[in-house]
């Protein structure tokens, strides 16, 4: 837990509050947000994290669990953890978020992601569901297709 | 009455549906006002009249100016909203959510023809799915009714919105979460290990055939189906048969007045008795020099020991031929009638006038002296009219229920629902009976007073409130007489005083008799445990004393209700089918009524009354009555001492029974006549609430049975009757409109009405008159339109327990049985739910004795004896023992005390003395029950 002043990028985050990236690794990706927040690459890694900085890129700052990847990482994988969480927090209540999640997680599985039944589904579960659990879990899926589609 | 039925429709509110300017009525959802704009949006988990959840998101549609979509069938438009059902992104949506559960549905159709998913899916053009498919669960087949198929589930709560909001059985939860959420029965238990009442609510409820009727009954296609109305208890459920190749498939709840598509058990599920091979369909003659005795057993397989075939022309010739010979030989007032409170009113009413005019007597009677003759004794000595003031629905309207004598989540369970609707709604419950039963868990106060002491607590209700002056002083001037002498009479019944002979607490009785005196609107609904006592009129009168002084009557929500027991009780009795009156209650007596009568029927008539029930059999086993004609009815099982009962009816020179099957009563007929199970007539039958409905013919009849109206009149050409009543199904309009002619109260109720409405409330003068649900809301029908007060002292039970014989036996009925067993005992599910006479008792009382549940225990009384497994039951009164009447093999009425009440002359059911204990000798199982007809797939 580190205590940083708003609008800080995650560059600065790490360097200054981190202690930099580990030996042999090398910034790739970052999560500003939690697990619903998005996926943004290190070439966005100047954006301030703050209230509403990261909405123009589809990312917000949520409970700015600020999660750093390397370039031993993968989005994708990233991601896929993520939608399981999500699959595995849904409360069951709504279509979208109950099934949707585990549909999600199942596609996301696939070496080669079917990206356009992908962001079909991204679209139903963000308009359709309840609550902003269902609403913000395609987050992820939308970011890896946007950011990383070499990944997918 | 539906739950979310639009409140008010004053308001209206204008908004934009799809580019065109609509108007929703106050209170409606965006989903109401666009279906009544012709607008269908797809749906799943919102269904009309249940409270909508919002959780399916098929309905989703766009709002102007809203971050995400929104269910409409949760959403009340506002003023000028911009709404759209049909925009890509509502559509895309829609479509997605559609696409999602076809992908984790199972690939055969497991509700054909009425499959939602299927239903919207094609509708929106939702091809096949490209979701891979979920794990699927695998089928639960525990339950005898249904079957749930969890691989057909689409999580919409709709099941278990029926079972825990609209039927409030609280049976089926929603458990886990996520991709793992699933409707679970109690604790995740198989459902037919639950504690589910099968009401079957919820697989009506069910939009895929998640839940379904069991054997797969939902694959076969109906070639017809017949709205009806249900054939066991007095609440009237609507229904609608589904009916191949003259076999009824399934049963489905219908939207009456009395029901609004809810049924319970023997409703939906106990059908099949019509099928049963046990049913008649040949007359029977009994074989000369089998003598009649009334230690017999029931074997109907082995009919051929006692009886043999006959051709209708033999059997009717010797049916009507033996009552005219004892006509003509001894007189009219040998021969007597019982009829059935089963039947229709056309039937009730046409046998009626075959004993009055045919047999000479007014010797005619039904089990309504069984069941609320004490009932209808005080409500005519107080009010002049022996029916309800409300109709059950009107406990919607209540704040206070006082619910006594009655356990109507066994005996009434529709009903039942609207009650425990009301207490969900706020209003307050008070439920009084010796035995703790099922609705007590939502009462507000529980009172569970000691057995026979009915009238020692309701005395110091009014105690209570003439001391603490919550009285109407103006409604007992201006409505009432007599009010001094309850005031005098009341004295000596302080809560105090009467707490320790009724076992409630002062306090308690106090703070009951506030509620009820003191809320906007009260309700009191009674049983058989108010009126099968010798002190059944007293128990009766200190009821409607209670409203009478609180002016707890005349007005919605406020009133008295005795809850009928039979599908056509009170029918039956407005019909004439008791001894004592003629049609719409005119009595015999009456010299107007007489020369009404014979004119109208052109035959002198008996101007003294006739014997009731149980005076019948006492006469005949006195051989004062010689002939009987029992149509529908079992006094050899349902009348109290059924030993004696037999014994009378054996003694009879001449009986002829007319039924579906071979029951106890039949064994000791001369004559059996095949009738016609109710799905194969049409008819009309009045319920509880007053309200007159039409059955139609659903199902032919089986071999040569025929439809009773049929056999009645052809037994009455046979005593010299020139009757002709032509037409379909026995001339049963004709029969309706003539008695139409004798009773005022149904005067505008024309059969063609009823076959168009189904259903129309009486008093019904006019054809235009709409029919009264609530009466007395301006006078009483007395003469001087003023209800008397008739105070009422303690007088004991008949036979009170003693060292010989220490406890008290209690009979009735249970959920799944119906009166004597005859029909319920043959309906293959409601047979495999309670295959087996038990005796409830305190878990206690079962320890004491040595005994643990499902040992064999013997019950005597001083008139016979029973065995049969105990059942544990915390709600049985310690030191005393609970029995249904419906088992043969162990008769409860062969323990009970026909001790009658002086004024309605209805025994003693509800109490008499017994000695309990461990061991005896389980009777062998009758050819039917014990689970038999019950095969699984």
């Amino acid at each position: 837990m580190h205590l940083a002043p708003a609008g800080i990028t995650v560059k600065e985050l790490i360097a200054e509050y981190a202690g930099g990236m580990l030996e042999g690794h090398e910034f790739y990706a970052y999560l500003p947000g939690g697990a619903s927040g998005g996926i943004l690459p290190a070439s966005m890694g100047d954006i301030p994290l703050d209230f509403d900085t990261l909405q123009p890129h589809g990312c917000f700052i949520g409970s700015a669990a600020v999660i750093v990847l390397s370039k031993h990482d993968k989005a994708r994988d990233a991601a896929l953890n993520m939608m399981r969480f999500f699959e595995d927090e849904s409360c069951g209540q709504c279509t979208p978020c109950r099934v949707g999640t585990a549909k999600a997680a199942r596609l996301m599985e696939a070496p080669k992601w079917d990206a356009a039944l992908l962001e079909e589904l991204s679209q139903a579960m963000a308009d359709a569901s309840i609550c902003g659990l269902g609403q913000a879990a395609p987050n992820p899926i939308r970011c890896v297709i946007k950011h990383f589609p070499h990944e997918v | 009455m539906k739950m979310n039925e639009p409140i008010g429709q004053a308001e209206v509110i204008d908004f934009k549906l799809n580019g065109e300017k609509v108007s929703a009525l106050s209170g409606e959802t965006i989903i109401q006002a666009a279906k009544r704009h012709g607008v269908d949006i797809p749906h799943l988990c919102y269904k009309e009249g249940y409270r909508p959840d919002g959780n399916c998101r098929a309905c989703v549609v766009e709002i102007k100016g809203e971050r995400v979509l929104a269910p409409s069938c949760c959403r009340a438009p506002s003023k000028d909203m911009e709404v759209s059902s049909v925009s890509p992104r509502a559509v895309h949506s829609q479509k997605l959510v559609l696409e999602l559960l076809k992908s984790d549905a199972p690939e055969a159709d497991l509700k054909p023809g009425g499959n939602e998913l299927r239903f919207w899916s094609d509708r929106l053009g939702v091809g096949v799915p490209r979701f891979e498919a979920r794990h699927q669960p695998k089928q639960d087949a525990s339950h005898p009714a249904m079957w749930v198929n969890l691989d057909a589930c689409i999580q919409c709560t709709r099941c278990v919105r029926a079972c825990r909001e609209e039927q409030v059985n609280d049976v089926i939860g929603y458990a886990w979460r996520g991709s793992e959420a699933k409707i679970t029965f109690d604790f995740d238990d198989p459902m037919g290990e639950s504690t589910c009442v099968a009401c079957g609510e919820c697989v009506q409820a069910c939009p895929t055939g998640a839940l379904a009727p069991a054997k797969m009954a939902y694959q076969v296609k109906a070639d017809k189906t017949v709205d009806s109305v249900c054939p066991f208890c007095g609440v009237g459920c609507q229904l609608t048969y589904h009916v191949k190749d003259n076999t009824i498939l399934r049963v489905e709840g219908r939207d009456g007045p009395a029901n609004h598509d809810r049924l319970c058990v023997k409703g939906r599920y106990g059908f099949d008795y019509a099928h049963h091979p046990q049913r008649l369909t040949k007359p029977l003659i009994r074989k000369a020099g089998v003598a009649k005795t009334g230690d017999f057993t029931v074997d109907p397989t082995r009919w051929q020991d006692v009886f043999r075939e006959a051709t209708w022309e033999e059997a009717l010739d010797l049916a009507g031929g033996g009552l005219k010979a004892i006509r003509d030989r001894d007189g009219p007032n040998a021969l007597a009638g019982f009829g059935s409170a089963k039947g229709s009113n056309e039937e009730a009413y046409l046998f009626q006038k075959l004993v009055r005019t045919g047999f000479g007597t007014n010797n005619v009677d039904h089990c309504t002296r069984l069941c609320h003759a004490s009932s209808v004794a005080a409500l005519m000595e107080g009010i002049s009219s022996g029916a309800v003031s409300n109709p059950v629905s009107d406990v919607a309207k209540a704040e206070f229920l006082f619910l006594i004598g009655s356990n109507p989540t066994s005996n009434h369970p529709v009903a039942a629902t609207w009650i425990k609707n009301a207490v969900k709604r706020g209003a307050k419950l008070v439920v009084a009976d010796p035995r703790r039963t099922d609705i007590a868990r939502h009462a507000w106060r529980v009172l569970q007073f000691k057995p026979d002491m009915d009238v020692a607590l309701l005395n110091a209700l009014i105690y209570t409130i003439l001391e603490e002056n919550l009285v109407d002083p103006e409604f007992i001037r201006q409505r009432t007489t007599g009010f001094e002498a309850l005031k005098e009479n009341a004295k000596g019944f302080s809560p105090e005083a009467m707490a320790p002979l009724c076992g409630i607490p002062a306090e308690t009785i106090r703070e009951v008799a506030r509620a009820y005196a003191t809320s906007k609107a009260s309700m009191i609904l009674w049983g058989m445990g108010i009126s099968q006592h010798v002190h059944g009129t007293d128990n009766a009168r200190c009821l409607i004393a209670l409203t009478l002084m609180t002016g707890q009557i005349g007005k919605p929500g406020s009133g008295l209700h005795p809850l009928r027991g039979q599908n056509n009780v009170q029918g039956a009795s407005d019909a004439g089918l008791i001894p004592m009156m003629y049609p719409d209650y005119q009595r015999v007596d009456n010299p107007e009524a007489i020369s009404r009568f014979e004119k109208y029927w052109g035959k002198p008539l008996d101007p003294k009354p006739g014997l009731t029930v149980v005076e019948i059999i006492d006469a005949a086993c006195e051989g004062r009555v010689k002939g009987m004609y029992v149509m529908g009815e079992n006094p050899a099982m349902s009348d109290p001492d059924s030993n004696h009962a037999r014994e009378g009816l054996a003694r009879l020179e001449h009986l002829v029974v007319q039924d579906i099957f071979l029951t106890e009563t039949a064994y000791l007929a001369d004559v059996v006549l095949p009738a016609s199970a109710w799905p194969e007539k049409t008819g009309t039958v009045t319920n509880t609430d007053r309200i007159v409905q039409m059955g139609r013919r659903a199902l032919d009849l089986p071999g040569e049975a025929r439809q009773d109206l049929w056999i009645t009149q052809q037994l009455g050409q046979r005593l010299g009757l020139d009757w002709n009543y032509e037409g379909p199904d026995s001339g049963v309009a004709r029969v309706y409109e003539e008695m139409r002619g004798a009773m005022n109260s149904i005067g505008g109720i024309s059969w063609d009405r009823l076959e168009s409405n189904s259903a129309v409330t009486y008093p019904c003068r006019t054809e235009d008159d709409p029919g009264q649900p609530v009466v007395f809301t301006e006078n009483f029908p007395t003469k001087d339109g003023k209800a008397k007060f008739v105070p009422a002292d303690i007088i004991p039970a008949n036979e009170r327990p003693d060292a010989e014989y220490p406890f008290v036996l209690i009979t009735g009925r249970q959920l799944e049985h119906w009166h004597t067993g005859s029909m319920t005992r043959r309906a293959s599910v409601l047979d495999a739910l309670e295959p087996r006479a038990v005796v409830s008792i305190h878990p206690l009382d079962l320890d004491a004795m040595g005994a643990a549940p499902g040992d064999i225990i013997t019950v005597a009384s001083r008139r016979g004896e029973v065995a049969l497994n105990a059942r544990a039951d915390e709600g049985t009164p310690r030191g005393s023992v609970f029995i249904p009447f419906a088992f043969y093999e162990a008769a409860a009425n062969r323990l009970t005390n026909p001790a009658l009440d002086p004024f309605g002359k209805i025994a003693e059911l509800k109490y008499c003395a017994v000695r309990v204990t461990k061991g005896g000798t389980l009777t062998d199982l009758a050819s039917y029950g014990g689970g038999q007809s019950f095969q699984p797939a």
